[in-house]
């Protein structure tokens, strides 16, 4: 029998001046269920970034972000889904997300990604930052799926008290 | 020196003799956060640079949300004011767990020079 308590699912706009909506909903919505402010704070920010993601690096003509946040059993998990151009870019996401787990701990490795940025001048369009963010300030796990040009990225954060 | 503004995020200014301090508050969301806010650390820099004992102090207590490409941002606001010699200094609340994390692992830029440094407030 299934434990859920938390269902969260959206299908969003993919527009940008959508992620902070999202962000503040699933912040209050996981806070409803959950009385611990930090997760729902990691949470919400795994969800942000994940969307952020899915905006940045999605198919040009996406017109809707999936979305979806549950709890079952020992872990809250944060889904969003989207088209991508391809394998290539199935490959760029599972490429960062050994890297990630390659290292000893997730500071490390957003570490590495901090060290990683370069220092010139000139507005950075794409940090690499977000994902070991997740890990490393979110505490979360992540995992991909894929699905013919779908892409699936969720972000595992591991349930340590009970629901209210 | 003008404060800044876009969307939720204002960036105050305070200047005074012993350098500028910058105060952040309310969430930086944009898409490009490097593009609005070069600009502005560039006249901040510019301020300071050649001002032996002014440095330029970064207060994030009051900061509510940031995204990673505002966490980007920053890190080209380090790299740039060491390449200029200007004493950077980041203050976070220790309270709050989400500015622990993020803050504290920008130490990682920090080097001998000493011309970086992170302080936890509270």
């Amino acid at each position: 029998m299934s434990t859920c308590t938390l269902r969260i699912e959206l299908r969003v706009a993919a527009q940008w001046s959508r992620i902070e909506s999202v962000r503040t909903a699933v912040g209050l919505c996981v806070g409803l269920v959950y009385a611990d402010e930090n997760m729902c704070r990691s949470i919400s920010m795994a969800a942000a970034e994940l969307m952020e993601n899915a905006i940045k690096y999605g198919r040009a003509d996406e017109n809707r972000v999936t979305l979806a946040v549950t709890d079952e059993d020992d872990e809250v998990v944060v889904e969003v889904t989207n088209h991508v151009d391809g394998e290539a870019a199935h490959a760029r996401v599972a490429a960062r997300l050994a890297w990630i787990a390659s290292f000893a701990t997730p500071n490390d490795a957003y570490q590495a990604a901090i060290l990683a940025m370069p220092s010139e001048d000139g507005p950075v369009t794409s940090s690499g930052l977000g994902l070991a963010r997740i890990a490393h300030e979110g505490g979360c796990r992540l995992s991909m799926a894929t699905r013919g040009d779908e892409l699936t990225l969720r972000a595992h954060h591991p349930l340590l008290v009970a629901a209210r | 020196m003008e404060s800044f503004s876009d969307g939720d995020l204002r960036i105050d200014v305070e200047d005074s003799e012993g350098g500028v301090r910058l105060e952040w508050r309310g969430k930086s969301t944009a898409r490009t956060p490097a593009l609005l806010l070069q600009p502005f650390f560039a006249r901040v820099i510019a301020a300071l640079v050649g001002h032996e004992g002014r440095a330029l102090s970064v207060a994030f207590e009051r900061l509510e949300h940031f995204n990673s490409s505002t966490i980007s941002a920053l890190i080209q606001l380090i790299h740039q004011c060491r390449a200029k010699r200007v004493k950077l200094l980041f203050t976070y609340d220790g309270r709050l767990k989400w500015q622990q994390l993020s803050f504290e692992a920008l130490r990682v830029l920090a080097k001998p020079d000493g011309l970086f440094e992170v302080r936890s407030i509270g």
